[in-house]
C-alpha cells in the first residue's frame, strides 16, 4: 500500500513539454548516427530554454578557434583587459537573451512553464548581474595562463592574476554560499550556476596541477621535449610500461591531482535551493543538496520507457550467462544474426542488436562498426607514438602512478596493465580529444609554449594551439582524475591490442564518459542523471527514499554517484559490466546507467528498509558485484 | 494512466512478498546474487542445524553464520562436521568408528586419498584407462603411437623410484624439461625443475635412500613423482596460470558431481620464458599462491587472482567461442574421468561428501592438462574477492550436501523427482549418473525469452543434465 499515494513531483507543473523524443526521429543509419541524436537533444533544449551558461559553454571553444591566435597574445607583462565587446560577439544571444525569468521561490509560486517567455524580475537581477558581467570575462583572464614554463605560473600568476581571479570568485561565490536561501526557479539560470562552478572547479585544477609539477622531479616544467636518451629509453620501455621500478625518479612525490571523492563530494555539496529538498525539513539543516525538485527537463517514465523499449522483456535480451541451459542454442542463432550484419556493414542493424547485446567474440567488431572510423587510426597512431617518444607531458608521471594505482590493483584488470598504461599515454597527447570536449572545458585550456618546437622548425603541432607558439596543455584538454583509467580496462576484454583499444576508448571518451565526470546540464551528464535517479527513485519506492533520507541520513549520491561517475566500471563483473556498455554504444544514451542504479535500490529496497544504521545501508549499498544487468533494467523500467 | 495502474500492480506484489519477510530474522544479510531474487521455494531449514569444524577460516564462519547454523559446542550432536582430512578419517577408524546418525555428514570420503595424492592419482588415471582400453571401450581409444585419444589427462608422470627406467626410456626419446615433486606436498614445496639426467639420477637415490630409511623404521615412505614439463603453457599477458575449479561429489556410486561457477585462475607474478637458465625461478614456473606470496610486491588487492569469468569472457574474445566451449568440455569431461577412475575404490558411505579443488594447467593448443586434485582446497582469504568467492561456496557446499543426504533438515518431505528443487546456489550439475527429465520445450521458450531473470523467479533453475546430454564429448 505504500506506493499508492504517490504524490505527483512539485515541478511536474514547471515542466516545459516533453522534448520530442529520440525514437520519433527518424534514425539515422549512419556512423555518427549517435552523436547526432545527443547533439539534436542538445539543439532542442537549449532553444527551448535559452541557455546562459550553456551557450557560452558551447562557445567558447568555437570562439577561440576563430579568434584567439590574433586577439590575445598572452603576455604577462600586460595582462589582457576584458572587453566587453567581445563577449557579446563571443556570444551575442547568451548575453542578450540572458533568462532572467525568475518565477518567484518555493512550492507553491512555479505556475508558469519554463519555455515561456522570459519575465524579467528585479529581485533576482541582483544575482545574476555580476555573473552576467564576468562569466564571460574568466576566460580572457586565463588566457594569461600559458605561462610557459610553471615557474610563471606559480609565481606570477598565482600571486597577481589568480589574486585577482579568486577575489573576482569570491564575489560570485558569496551568493552562491548563500543559495540554500534562493530559489532556482529554471533550468538557464542552474546553468550559469554550474558553468560558474565549473570554472572555479577548472581553474583550482589547474593550480594543483602546477603545484605538483612544482613540486615533483620534473621542477615545474609541464612539457618538454626529450633528450635523445630519454627519448631512447621510453621507446624500449614502451612494452614494459608496466614496470615502474624503470619510473622511479619521476614518480617519486606523484600524487592523482583528484579523485572519485572529490567528484562525489562535489554533487553532494553542491550548493542547491532549499525548495528542491523541500519534501521534509530534516536535511534542510545539513549541508547536503538533494536534486528532487531541481528545474533541470527530465524525462518521465513513459519516455524512458520509450527510448529502451528495447530492453523490455518481450525482446530476446543477452545476458551473457554462460551457464543458462540454452545459452549455446540462442547464442549462436544471434551471432549468426549479429556475423550477417557485420558483413554487410550495417550500421543501422547493428545498432540494434546492439541494443540487445553482443557476445563476447563479436562485441569488437560490432562497437568498431558503430563507433570508429578506422580510416585515420594508422597514421593518428603512429603520430601519437611519436609523440610519446618526443614530448614529455608532466602528466604522464601522474597517469603512470593512477594506472599502477587503480587498474594495476584491480581484480579484473590487472593482466592489462602494459595496455591500460599505452592507452593512457596516448590519450594524454591526442589534440583530437579536445576538439570533441563538450562539457567541462568552459576554460581555454591552459596553454604551453612549445619552446622546442620553435628551435625546430616545427608547424604548431596542434590544430587548437592558442597561437603558434603555444598549444593547449595537457594536449588533449583533459585534466584526468585519478581513477579514469578505469574506464579503458574493460576495453581490455574487447580490443586486444593497443591499437584498437585506444581508438575505441577514445570514442568512449568523447562520446560518452565526458559527460560523467564534469558538471553540466547536458542531459547526459552527471547532474541531470543524478537528478534523474533521485526523481525516480523517488517515484519508484518512496518508502526507501524516505528511510534513507529522514531515519538513516544516508545520502544516495555517495553511492551512485560513483556508480555512474565510473559508468560502473570496477563495481560490477566485468561480463555484466560489457552487457551493460552493449546498451550505451546500442541506445547511445548514458541514462541506462541510472536506470541499473534504480534497479539495485529496488532490488536491494526490502533489505534497505530493515537497515537500523547508516553504516548497515553503506554495507547493502556498497557491494554490487554480483548484480545482474539485464533483469535489474527490466525490473526498473518494466514492472 | 498506465504508470499508476502499473504502480499498484507491483505494490499488490511487493506486499505479499512483504509479509514473507516478516518471519526472516532482522539481521542485515546483503543479498547476493542467488538469494536476492527471491526463489519460488523459500529454502528454510526446519531444524536447527548444528555444526562442528577443527578449522577457523573465515569464509567458513561467514558461510556457518549466512546459513544460520549454531556451533554445537560440544553438547549434542553436531549434523554437519568441517573437518580436515585427518579428523575425518579419524571418524572412520576401524574399531573406533563415530556412530553416526542418519543427518550426520562429514566432508571427506574415508578415501579420499585415493585422488588427493599424486602418487595415487597416477596410478588410479593409469589403470583406469588401460581398463578402458582392455574393455574395448570407446573412451579408450589410442592413436597410432599408443597415446589415449580421450584418457590424455594427466602428463606423462612416472613414480621414483619405481617407474625409473620408463622414465629413462621417455627421457632418452623425447629429452626436454621434467619436474620433480614429492607424492604428499602442497603449496609447491619441494617442487624442482630437471632437465639433465644425472638431476634426475640424484632424485631416483634419494627416494631409494629413504625407501630403506622407511623399511628400516617401519614407517610410510613419501616417495616422488616426476612427470613431463608442459613447456608450451597458454600465456596471458605473457604470465602462467594455472585455473583452480571446485567440484563437489556427493555420491560415487552412482556418480553425482557438481561443478562451482566461481573459480579462479592463478597467475605467475613474473613472466615466462621457455629458457632453460631461467628454471630455477619458482615465480616464473610455479603458479601456488603460497609461492607467489612469497616474491617482493606481490599485490594484496588482487593476489594474481583472476576470476574464471571474466577469462573465460577474454578467451572468448581471442579463441572465439566454440574454441573455449569446447576447452571448458574438456575441462569438465577431464574432471568427470579423474572421478570415475576411482568409483569403484572409493567407500560409499552416505554420510560423507567432498568438495575438491581441481588444478588445470593449459596448453598453448587450449588443452587442458590435470595438475592436481586438493581434497581440502585453501579456504584463507588472502583478497576480498577471494572471500566473497570462498563464503559463498562453502555455504551452497553444505547446502547442496545436505539437500542430498539429508533433505528433511532443509525443511524438505522428500526430494522431487525432477531434482527442481535442487538449492545449487552456484553449483551447475556436472555429470549425474540417474538420467533425470529435462524441460519440455514450452519451459525452454519461455526461459529464454524471460532472459536470467525470468529463469531465476521461477523453480530454480538448471535442470539435471543427464548424461546423454553431453554429447559433445566424444566429437571431441
Ligand atoms: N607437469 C607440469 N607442467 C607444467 N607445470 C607444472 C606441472 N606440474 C606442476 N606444475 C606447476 O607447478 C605448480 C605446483 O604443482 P602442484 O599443484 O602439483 O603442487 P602442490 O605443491 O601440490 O600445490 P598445491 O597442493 O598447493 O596445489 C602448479 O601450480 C603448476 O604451475
Amino acid at each position: 500500500m505504500l506506493h499508492c499515494v504517490i504524490p505527483q513531483p512539485k515541478r511536474s507543473a514547471t515542466h516545459p513539454p516533453p522534448r520530442p523524443h529520440l525514437s520519433d526521429q527518424p534514425f539515422y543509419g549512419f556512423r555518427n548516427s549517435i552523436r547526432q541524436h545527443i547533439d539534436a537533444k542538445t539543439k532542442v533544449t537549449s532553444q527551448k530554454t535559452t541557455a546562459l551558461g550553456r551557450s557560452i559553454s558551447k562557445s567558447t571553444p568555437t570562439t577561440t578557434t576563430s579568434s584567439t591566435s590574433n586577439r590575445y597574445r598572452p603576455s604577462l607583462a600586460n595582462p589582457p583587459r576584458p572587453k566587453a565587446k567581445l563577449i557579446l560577439k563571443a556570444k551575442p544571444e547568451a548575453a542578450v537573451k540572458a533568462p532572467i525569468n525568475t518565477v518567484g521561490c518555493g512550492d507553491a509560486a512555479p505556475k508558469e512553464p519554463a519555455c515561456k517567455k522570459p519575465t524579467v524580475d528585479r529581485s533576482n537581477r541582483r544575482l545574476l548581474r555580476p555573473y552576467r558581467r564576468s562569466l564571460p570575462l574568466l576566460p580572457l583572464l586565463t588566457r594569461s595562463y600559458p605561462a610557459l614554463s610553471v615557474r610563471l605560473l606559480n609565481q606570477s600568476v598565482r600571486r597577481e592574476k589568480t589574486g585577482r581571479l579568486e577575489r573576482l570568485l569570491q564575489a560570485h561565490l558569496e551568493p552562491a554560499a548563500n543559495a540554500v536561501k534562493w530559489a532556482w526557479p529554471n533550468e538557464s539560470t542552474l546553468q550559469a550556476h554550474v558553468d560558474f562552478l565549473n570554472i572555479r572547479w577548472r581553474l583550482q585544477l589547474e593550480k594543483a596541477l602546477a603545484r605538483a609539477a612544482a613540486g615533483s622531479s620534473s621542477a615545474g616544467t609541464l612539457h618538454r621535449q626529450r633528450t635523445l636518451e630519454e627519448s631512447r629509453f621510453m621507446w624500449s620501455s614502451w612494452a614494459s610500461l608496466d614496470d615502474v621500478s624503470l619510473f622511479q625518479d619521476q614518480l617519486r612525490d606523484i600524487e592523482p591531482l583528484y579523485t572519485l571523492k572529490d567528484l562525489t563530494k562535489r554533487i553532494m555539496e553542491f550548493p542547491v535551493p532549499e525548495e528542491w529538498c523541500a519534501d521534509s525539513s530534516a536535511t534542510a539543516k545539513s549541508n547536503i543538496s538533494y536534486w528532487l525538485h531541481c528545474p533541470l527537463p527530465l524525462p518521465d517514465w513513459d519516455e524512458l520507457r520509450g527510448t529502451f523499449v528495447e530492453l523490455s522483456p518481450l525482446y530476446d535480451n543477452y545476458c551473457a550467462d554462460y551457464f543458462e541451459e540454452d545459452y549455446k542454442e540462442v547464442q549462436d542463432a544471434r551471432d549468426g544474426r549479429l556475423n550477417r550484419v557485420l558483413k554487410r556493414r550495417d550500421v543501422l542493424s547493428a545498432v540494434k542488436l546492439c541494443r540487445l547485446g553482443c557476445s563476447a567474440s563479436n562485441r569488437d567488431a560490432t562497437w568498431s562498426l558503430i563507433l570508429r572510423d578506422k580510416t585515420q587510426e594508422e597514421a593518428q597512431y603512429k603520430r601519437l607514438l611519436a609523440e610519446f617518444v618526443r614530448w614529455e607531458v608532466f602528466l604522464d608521471w601522474v597517469m603512470l602512478q593512477s594506472v599502477m594505482d587503480t587498474v594495476g590493483n584491480a581484480e579484473q584488470f590487472f593482466n592489462f596493465v602494459t595496455q591500460m598504461q599505452q592507452v593512457m599515454q596516448l590519450f594524454q597527447r591526442d589534440p583530437a580529444v579536445v576538439e570533441r570536449l563538450e562539457v567541462g572545458l568552459l576554460l581555454e585550456p591552459l596553454g604551453v609554449e612549445g619552446e622546442e618546437a620553435d628551435q625546430n622548425g616545427d608547424e604548431p603541432r596542434h590544430p587548437k594551439a592558442v597561437s603558434d607558439r603555444t598549444s593547449p596543455y595537457p594536449p588533449n584538454g583533459v585534466i584526468p582524475f585519478h581513477e579514469m583509467s578505469m574506464y579503458a580496462g574493460p576495453l581490455a576484454y574487447v580490443c586486444i591490442r593497443t591499437k584498437p583499444c585506444y581508438f575505441m576508448f577514445r570514442e568512449f571518451y568523447c562520446r560518452y564518459f565526458q559527460f560523467l565526470h564534469h558538471l553540466s546540464t547536458h542531459p547526459q551528464s552527471i547532474l541531470p542523471m543524478y537528478a534523474l535517479f533521485e526523481n525516480l527513485l523517488h517515484s519508484r519506492e518512496q518508502s526507501v527514499w524516505e528511510h534513507l533520507r529522514v531515519k538513516l541520513a544516508v545520502h544516495p549520491a555517495k553511492y551512485v554517484v560513483p556508480w555512474l561517475t565510473m559508468a560502473f566500471s570496477s563495481f560490477i563483473e566485468i561480463d555484466q559490466l560489457l552487457v551493460l556498455w552493449d546498451r550505451i554504444v546500442g541506445f547511445g544514451d548514458l541514462r541506462v546507467l541510472v536506470l541499473l542504479a534504480l534497479g539495485i535500490f529496488i532490488l536491494r529496497g526490502k533489505v534497505l528498509l530493515k537497515c537500523k544504521t547508516s553504516r548497515e545501508a553503506g554495507a547493502v549499498l556498497s557491494d554490487i558485484l554480483n548484480v545482474e544487468v539485464v533483469p535489474l533494467l527490466q525490473l526498473a523500467l518494466f514492472t | 494512466m498506465s504508470q499508476t495502474t502499473e504502480r499498484s500492480d507491483s505494490d499488490s506484489e511487493s506486499d505479499s512478498s512483504r509479509e514473507e519477510e516478516e518471519e526472516a530474522p532482522p539481521t542485515v544479510k546483503i543479498p547476493t546474487r542467488k538469494t536476492e531474487v527471491p526463489s519460488a521455494v523459500p529454502v528454510k531449514f526446519q531444524a536447527v542445524i548444528k555444526y562442528h569444524t577443527d578449522q577457523g577460516f573465515r569464509p567458513l564462519l561467514c558461510a556457518f553464520r549466512n546459513l544460520q547454523w549454531r556451533d554445537f559446542a560440544n553438547r549434542g550432536r553436531w549434523h554437519m562436521f568441517w573437518a580436515n582430512v585427518a579428523n575425518a578419517r579419524a571418524l572412520f577408524q576401524p574399531g573406533q568408528r563415530y556412530y553416526f546418525n542418519d543427518d550426520q555428514l562429514v566432508n571427506h570420503y574415508q578415501s579420499c586419498y585415493q585422488l588427493s595424492r599424486k602418487d595415487n592419482m597416477t596410478k588410479n588415471i593409469k589403470k583406469f584407462r588401460m581398463e578402458m582400453a582392455h574393455l574395448k571401450d570407446p573412451i579408450g581409444k589410442k592413436d597410432r603411437h599408443g597415446n589415449f585419444l580421450y584418457l590424455d589427462l594427466i602428463a606423462p608422470t612416472y613414480l621414483l623410484p619405481f617407474d625409473f627406467n620408463t622414465f629413462l626410456t621417455d627421457f632418452k626419446k623425447n629429452g626436454g624439461l621434467y619436474i620433480v615433486k614429492p607424492c604428499s606436498g602442497s603449496q609447491g614445496q619441494g617442487i624442482f625443475l630437471v632437465n639433465q639426467l644425472d638431476q634426475a639420477k640424484r632424485w631416483q637415490e634419494k627416494a631409494l635412500a629413504e625407501i630403506a630409511a622407511c623399511v628400516q623404521d617401519n614407517e610410510g615412505y613419501q616417495g616422488y613423482l616426476i612427470s613431463r614439463y608442459i613447456a608450451n603453457p597458454l600465456l596471458i599477458d605473457g604470465k602462467k596460470f594455472d585455473l583452480r575449479i571446485y567440484i563437489l561429489v556427493t555420491s560415487f556410486k552412482p556418480l553425482r558431481c557438481y561443478y562451482y561457477r566461481q573459480g579462479f585462475c592463478r597467475f605467475c607474478a613474473t613472466r615466462y620464458s621457455p629458457d632453460v637458465g631461467n628454471i630455477d625461478d619458482k615465480f616464473m614456473h610455479l603458479t601456488n599462491v603460497a609461492v607467489q606470496k612469497q616474491k617482493k610486491g606481490y599485490n594484496r588487492s588482487h593476489g594474481n587472482k583472476w576470476s574464471l569469468k571474466a577469462f573465460r569472457l577474454y578467451m572468448e574474445r581471442v579463441y572465439g567461442r566454440g574454441k573455449i566451449d569446447s576447452l571448458f568440455d574438456k575441462i569438465f569431461w577431464m574432471i568427470v574421468q579423474s572421478l570415475r577412475s576411482v568409483q569403484s575404490l572409493m567407500d560409499n558411505d552416505r554420510h560423507c561428501y567432498e568438495m575438491y579443488g581441481y588444478d588445470c594447467l593449459i596448453d598453448a593448443h587450449l588443452k587442458p592438462w590435470l595438475l592436481e586434485i586438493n581434497a581440502s582446497p585453501s579456504l584463507e582469504d588472502s583478497t576480498p574477492v577471494d572471500r566473497v568467492i570462498k563464503t559463498s561456496l562453502l555455504s551452497d557446499t553444505m547446502r547442496m550436501a545436505l539437500y542430498e543426504r539429508c533433505p528433511h533438515l532443509l525443511g524438505m518431505k522428500e526430494k522431487r523427482p525432477d531434482a527442481s528443487d535442487m538449492p545449487l546456489g552456484d553449483y551447475e550439475i556436472l555429470y549425474l549418473e540417474e538420467p533425470a527429465p529435462k524441460l519440455t520445450p514450452a519451459e525452454r521458450v519461455k526461459k529464454a525469452n524471460l532472459g536470467r531473470y525470468g529463469s531465476t523467479s521461477g523453480p530454480l533453475q538448471a535442470p539435471p543434465l543427464a548424461p546423454q546430454d553431453r554429447p559433445r564429448w566424444n566429437s571431441m
